[in-house]
This record gives structure tokens, sequence and C-alpha cells, in this order.
């Protein structure tokens, strides 16, 4: 105990001899409070126990929360099913074609995750391409199957990348010892590979889990009257503003994705397997024979087809006079939305606007809290990491009853709205950033202080120009995250300041579906030229979306 | 004379358009510790893959009790391995990680938890089998993954650089462990090091390769006073290079080097002929200003550098031309010898290496 409050007041001694860090730590801290965790005290504050009886009694709600789980369940297991085959055939089959499947499975996670919702009702809608033009049906997309179509599409890719992630993580030379003691190849499969990559399956399930329950594009676009939680909080707030009601559904949200979140801080993170001796062996993995290659194979050739017809379908829909009833080639489509309309170009200026702060932010976090010691810097992180675990709704309506009223009031202004974007992206940059200074020795920065420089000096000299390619990453991240974001801005926007993500919804729920997907269409070649910028500065030696 | 256990004949295996193996002949006889030396990228852990059956060869047999083995997969060829990183895997026991092998046999239950305790008993691993591979030394992981191995049975032994994840002290004493069991169980060993100590230490034959190709096959006696080459003498342990020319004088031989003449005794040497002699640092003796010049070979010299090392002296001295790194075991005196000096060099410690 007089060892902690030592080492503590030591501490405190060292940041009072450098007032420049200080400055800056303070500065950090203070925005963190402000924007992080103020909304979510508010949120969890401002419903009162009525609020709280109103849920549990109205029927609606039982049933959106029902469906939400529901959805979860359904969506998870998918996307996580088609996400283990495909990262089963990229990471341990010799496949051909391998850049075209990782470049499908970027789509989805660098458009906005309604385009694939967009896309069902185009293909299988009324007027759908597949079901009237081809087949002549009258289908209906709307409601939990074509929900569960949209967001099985719309999340594998994160499945994907998680799985990946920890089939890479395994070391080859375990999957061989065990074919040389005498397994075969399916009880390698299942003595090893299965059980050691369990930890981390459960993760990415989970992480998947948290993010469609908390998705909110596609069940307004598709649900019908599939009603989930985030559809009902927006219709709580834009319909009856009712702030309080909306309040307790995004605290029933927030519930699975918080515990997710410290589980994944405080248990599972601690029990993921390593390799007990970490020398590279320059050593293949273990191969898959010769038919189970070519089952993969055409799975994800399937699943590429699927995904690359939204996307075409998108394409096809930004460039035909009416969808379904006049295909004619016409560029009217683009002169309306790119001319007619501010919100393409706010949507890039607030997204630009909110990679800067988050990478500015994301560094010099990174910096404090992994190379400096001082009172707080395991809440800093934690705060830091907290958005992952938000749902965007909950950002949205925590913002609105946080900054409505003096002290801070935002509502209507652009600061909001870019506050919100670099809030819900500040914890990947943040990741990648502190990624990138565990890979610069420690005794750099000490060959720099005890050549003379300061702290200031040393951060500015010598690691802000080594962490150069994870703050052009940090950027770019966040900007394609901020332009495609819809669920937290939806509730912040002002006439004047929509933002495109949001008004190719409004376009869609009024049928204007060449409007909507001329805008998708734009955003999405926004982001791809975004990423091939990143390219082109970074190489690759950032690794964003696996790409 | 046991026969021959392990046979590799014109072994080659290329990854895109590097030769990592380029047509190993090699015949391990039954019981024998054959070590595979060579420098990083020599082929040598390569070779052992192939055994194993990680990669499959280009060209060439490889032959196991005279069974050809190239088309069996790996599960089927029992030769256990023991991986550099060791490989243990990180969900399992000690128990399960030696059983593993055992279960994969379809062992009878009783039967394994027999065989396992034997093997952890006999590699000093008992009492350990609940705990995970996490929770061991260096040292104990080595073991679990060696008793791993051996629980099995296998046909041939193969060790792929196992002591190069341990420290300097346990490295030499593991080694020693490994062939006591291996000289008890009379298991035919492949070995793999980049470590010429190690190698001479532990092995009844040496294999030195280069460039995918063995350099040399030998005792390490054989190895390493009489190294097939210049690679193999500079590879394993250290030697002085002379070069000068063949003078004969009736039954004997010498050589010219820059001025002075060394004696080499009786040698089957052409007169004329340009040779290459190699000489180990431990076969120059070095007199000091005081000592008797007595014996052959000769040559006065001026120390230029010199380290104590403990059990021996090492000096540099120059003398004809050429810098002699010479090795005075159990050196007596408190200091070291400095300035002129005089090198005494024994005709039977002289190795020609080439003639041409």
């Amino acid at each position: 105990m007089h060892k902690a409050v030592g080492v503590r007041a030591r501490e405190i001694r060292w940041l009072l001899r450098e007032p420049a860090l200080l400055a800056v730590l303070v500065a950090i801290a203070s925005l963190l409070v402000i924007f992080v965790l103020l909304p979510v005290v508010r949120v969890l504050s401002v419903p009162s126990a009525e609020h709280w009886a109103g849920y549990f009694q109205r029927e609606a709600f039982v049933r959106a929360t029902r469906n939400s789980l529901l959805m979860a369940v359904l969506s998870t297991s998918s996307a996580m099913g088609v996400g283990f085959l495909y990262a089963y055939a990229i990471v341990r089959a010799d496949i051909p074609a391998k850049g075209l499947f990782r470049t499908v499975a970027l789509l989805p996670l660098v458009s906005p995750p309604f385009v694939t919702g967009l896309a069902t009702i185009l293909l299988f809608g009324r007027r759908g391409l597949i079901t009237h033009g081809l087949l002549g049906l009258t289908y209906n997309p709307y409601g939990w199957h074509g929900l569960w179509f949209a967001q099985t599409l719309s999340f594998f890719p994160i499945a994907y990348l998680g799985v990946a992630g920890v089939l890479r993580a395994i070391s080859p030379s375990l999957e061989l010892a065990a074919h040389n003691l005498g397994a075969r190849r399916f009880a390698v499969f299942r003595t090893i590979a299965v059980p050691l990559a369990t930890p981390g399956l459960a993760s990415a399930a989970l992480l998947v889990s948290i993010l469609i329950l908390a998705d909110f594009g596609n069940p307004m676009l598709l649900g019908g009257d599939f009603y989930v939680l985030a559809t009902e909080a927006y219709l709580q707030v834009i319909g009856r503003y009712n702030m309080e009601m909306a309040a307790v559904l995004c605290t029933v949200l927030l519930v699975p994705a918080l515990g997710f979140f410290l589980a994944q801080r405080y248990w599972i993170g601690a029990r993921a397997y390593t390799t007990v001796t970490g020398r590279p062996t320059g050593l293949a993995p273990l191969r898959t024979s010769a038919p189970v290659k070519w089952i993969l194979f055409a799975a994800c050739l399937l699943v590429a087809v699927v995904v690359l017809s939204v996307y075409l379908v998108i394409a096809a829909g930004a460039f035909v006079q009416v969808w379904g009833v006049d295909w004619t080639f016409t560029l009217k489509n683009f002169q309306y939305t790119l001319f007619r309309q501010r919100d393409l170009l706010n949507s890039v200026r607030f997204g630009a606007t909110a990679g800067v702060i988050t990478a500015v932010a994301a560094t010099v976090t990174a910096y404090l809290t992994q190379r400096k010691s001082f009172p707080g810097r395991g809440t800093l992180d934690f705060l830091t990491l907290l958005p992952v675990a938000l749902p965007g709704t909950l950002v949205g309506i925590g913002f609105v009853l946080a900054f409505n009223q003096p002290p801070i009031e935002l509502v209507g202004t652009a600061t909001i709205i870019v506050a919100a974007m670099a809030v819900r992206t500040l914890p990947v940059g943040y990741r990648l950033s502190a990624a990138s200074l565990h890979q610069i020795d420690t005794s750099i920065e000490w060959a720099s202080r005890n050549l003379g420089a300061s702290s200031l000096k040393t951060f500015a000299g010598i690691m802000l120009p080594l962490l150069r390619y994870a703050f052009a990453g940090s950027f770019i991240y966040s900007f394609v995250k901020s332009i495609n974001t819809l669920s937290a801005v939806v509730f912040l926007m002002t006439p004047g300041k929509v933002v495109a993500s949001a008004s190719i919804l409004g376009l869609a729920d009024h049928g204007y579906w060449s409007q909507a997907t001329a805008l998708a269409f734009s955003l999405i070649a926004i982001a791809l030229l975004a990423l091939g910028v990143l390219r082109l500065i970074a190489g690759r030696r950032v690794q964003l979306f696996d790409l | 004379m046991a026969g021959i256990h392990v046979e590799l004949s014109g072994l080659k295996k290329r990854f895109g358009d590097v030769v990592a193996v380029g047509g190993v002949d090699l015949a391990v006889p039954e019981g024998a510790f054959v070590t595979l030396l060579g420098p990083s990228g020599c082929g040598k852990t390569t070779t052992l893959r192939l055994v194993a059956g990680f990669y499959d060869p280009d060209e060439g047999e490889m032959r196991i009790g005279g069974r050809r083995i190239n088309d069996l997969p790996p599960d089927q060829r029992n030769t256990a391995m023991v991986f550099q990183d060791f490989a243990l895997f990180p969900h399992m026991t000690v128990f399960d990680n030696i059983a593993y092998g055992l279960r994969m046999r379809g062992q009878p239950r009783a039967e394994i938890s027999r065989r396992v305790e034997e093997t952890a008993r006999q590699l000093g691993l008992g009492g350990l089998e609940r705990k995970w591979p996490l929770q061991l030394s260096g040292g104990q992981q080595q073991r679990v993954a060696l008793a791993r191995a051996l629980v099995v049975e296998p046909e041939v032994l193969l060790l792929d650089e196992p002591l190069s994840n341990l420290d300097a002290k346990l490295r030499i004493r593991v080694r020693t462990e490994i062939r006591q069991i291996q000289q008890q169980l009379g298991k035919t060993t492949l070995y793999v090091t980049h470590d010429q100590e190690e190698a001479l230490s532990i092995s009844d034959t040496i294999a030195v390769m280069a460039g995918g190709r063995i350099a040399q096959v030998g005792t390490p006696y054989e190895v390493y006073y009489t190294p097939a080459s210049k690679f193999v003498a500079d590879f394993v342990g250290i030697a002085n290079f002379v070069e000068g020319s063949v003078v004969r004088e009736g039954g004997t031989a010498r050589v010219e080097v820059g001025g002075a003449v060394l004696e080499l005794g009786t040698r089957d040497l052409t007169a004329g002929s340009s040779v290459l002699l190699a000489i180990r640092p431990e076969g120059v003796r070095l007199l000091g200003p005081g000592d008797p010049l007595e014996g052959q070979n000769l040559l006065r010299g001026a120390v230029t550098a010199s380290s104590f090392m403990g059990s021996l002296a090492r000096y540099w001295v120059e003398a004809i031309g050429i810098e002699w790194v010479v090795d005075v075991h159990m050196p007596t005196p408190m200091k070291l010898l400095a300035g002129e000096v005089t090198l005494q060099i024994p005709a039977e410690r002289i190795h020609v290496l080439e003639q041409g």
C-alpha cells in the first residue's frame, strides 16, 4: 500500500517536471471525459424508474428486444459460418483467386452497411431484378428473412477478418508436430486447430453479434414490421421525441456490448493461446487436401458472386433512369446527387475533419499510455477503447442529451457531428498507433532523451516520424468509416448539415432508388479512392481491413 | 556391423529459384546418431523436413528400413520430430502432450497411461504430468518435446536444432542427456545443428553440409582433424591455412612457404605441386624466450594480440607473413606472452587439404 502511494507520488513529480506533457495529458483526458464518458452517463441517468417500467410493460419493446436477439443469433451464426469457410480457404488452402476474394470481402467493410440492404431490395424487392424482372414473382423481402440475408452479407467480412487472424496465429509447427506424431489431417484439425482457435472464434462471434445488435440502417430499410431495438429507439426520438424511452432502449443494447467489452478486456484477452516460444520456423502451415480445397473454393466463389452482385446492382442502379421500369442509361442521377445536394460534400468535409482529429488524438494518446507512466493511465486506456462497446444509436442519443444545454451547447452544429464521428473511430486508430509503438524499441526513445531531447522534442522529432504510417492509417480508417456512419449522426443532423449516408436512407425510404444508389455509389468510390491513396503513401506497412 | 537404416539418395528440393537441397546422399546405420551440420541456408533443416514428409522432394529417394517412404504421408512415417520451437500443444497438459502420438495410434488407455508415466520418469518429468506447457521452464519444455517424440517409439528420431532455445549451460547438460538416452535406447537419430561444438560432442557421424550438398561425412575426429575441404576446416573449428609448393627429398616431403620450409614427413605428394595446408590452433606449440628451441618446423614470430579464455589462452602471432592463431591449454604463467616468440609445428599436426 505504502509502496503504491510512493509510486504515485513519484509519477506526479515526474509529470510536474514536464509541464508540456502534463498540459497535453489534461487536454486529452478532458476531451475523453466530455465526449465519451459524459454522453454514456447521460443516457444511463436520464430515464427514471417509470421509464424502465414502461419498457417492461410495452409489448412492442419486449418484442423489439426479442427480435434484436433473434436477429443477432441468426445473423451471427450465418456470418460466422461464411466467415470461417472464407478465412479457412484463404489462410489454409491453395485456392486460386485469393486476391479477388480478399478484395470482395473488403467491399462491405468500406461501404455504408445498409448498402447490402439496399441491394437486397433492388434484387428481390417488388421491382427486384431477380424476383420481378427475371422470375416475374412478387416477393416481399421486408421482414426477418430479408434482414437476415442482408446482415449476413454485411457482417461476414468482420467474421472473416477475426477468424483469419486466429488461424494465422496458430503456429504451423503445432499442426505439423501433430501430423508427425501420427495424426491424420482431420484429426489434426479436430485436436489442434479447433481447440486452439476456439477462444478467438468466440471472441470474433461476440464482436459480430454486438455489431448486428447495434446496426440501424438495414433494419430501417428492410425490417418492415420486424422492429428491433435500434429502430425502436430511432422512432422514439424522431416520432415522439421521447428521449428518455430512447435512452432506455439504448441501455438495453449497451448491456451485452459492454459485457463483451469487459469480458474481452479482462478474461478472453488473458486466455488466448500463444505459441510457447515465438521463434519463426519458416514452416508453411499444413495444407488442405485437394477435395477439401475445391469445396472451399466453390463456397468462396458463391459468396464472392453474391457480394459482387450486390455492388454491381448498386452501380447499375446509379446509371439507369428508373429501377425496374426504365432501364435506359443516364448520368442524371449523379447530376442530382453531386450538384443539387450538399450532402456528399458535407460527408467528405466532416469525415476528413474527424479523420484528422482521430489520427492526432489516437497517436498522442497511444504514446502517453504506452510510453509514459502517470496516475490514471489504465483509465485513459479504458476510456479511449470504450467507444468500441457503444452502439451508434447510443452515441447519437447520448450526444443529444449531453450537449443540448449549457455549459456545452453543440446540437445543431457541425462540431457535434464531427465529434461523434471521431469518437466512434478513435479506438481503431488508437490500436493502430499502439501496435506501431510496440514495434519501436524503447531504447530509441532513451537514446534521444540521453542525447538531451525533452519528452516533447523526442515525441515530435523521433516518434512522430516513425509513427507516420500509423497516423495515415488512422486518418484513412476514420475518414472511410465516418463518411459511411449512420446510426450516430442521424440524431445530430439539422437542415444544411445532412450527410450522404442519411440522405441515401431517406431517398431509399421514399423509393428514389436511382438517386439513392448514385449517392451510395459515390460514397463507395470515395472510400476506395481514400484506400488507394493510403496504399500509395504507406504501401503495405499499414494493414487496414486485411488489405 | 548394423545394417543401413535410413538411406537418402540423390535427394533434391528447390523452392522457386532457390535450390535448398541439391543432391544429398546419406546412409545412416541402425542405431547411429548422425548430425547434419552446416551454416544457415545449407539445406540441413530442409533435408530433415523431407525425411519427416513436410516437403515433397523434387528428385531422389528416401528409404527407412529398406522401404521407400517418398509417397507416405507424414503421419504414417513414424519419424517423430523434436521441433526447434518445441511445438508443444499449449491447450494440452504435459501428460496429454506426451500421450498425443499414442492416442493417434489407437493404443488402449491403460497402455497409454503406463508408457507416458514411464517416459516421463525416464526424462525426469515425473510429477509434472498435470502442468501446462507454459508453466514449465525452457529445459522442461524441451524434455516434454523429447518425451513426446520418444514415447511413440519412432523408427527414426528427428531433432531440428532442439537446443537453440536453451541458455548456454543448459544446452551442454541437455545435449549430454540426449546422447545418453539415445545410446540407451539404441535409437537411429538424425540431428540438425549449426553449432559445430554441439555436433562434435554428440554424434557418431557428422555430415557437414554447404550449399545444399554434403561436403564431408565422417566421425567427429575425421571431420575435425582431416577435413575434406577448406570450407569444412573453416566451419568446424578454427584452422590456420598455409599455401606453399612441394619439394621432395627421398621419402619425405617439404613445403616451401614464404621463405621458410615446413617438414611434412612421409607423404605422398608430387614435387613442384602447390598445396593448401590446415593446422589447428592447438596443433602449434608456442615457445617463449626461455623455452629450449627443440623439434622440427620452428618459425620465428611476434605476438600481435592475445586473449585469456580460462582453460586456454589464445594468441595471434605474425610469422612467415601469416597471422597464426595458436591456443595454449592450461596457460601456466600468470602473464600472457608478448613480443618475440617461436612457433613449433609437429609434422603430424599438419593436414594437407588440397593439392593441385
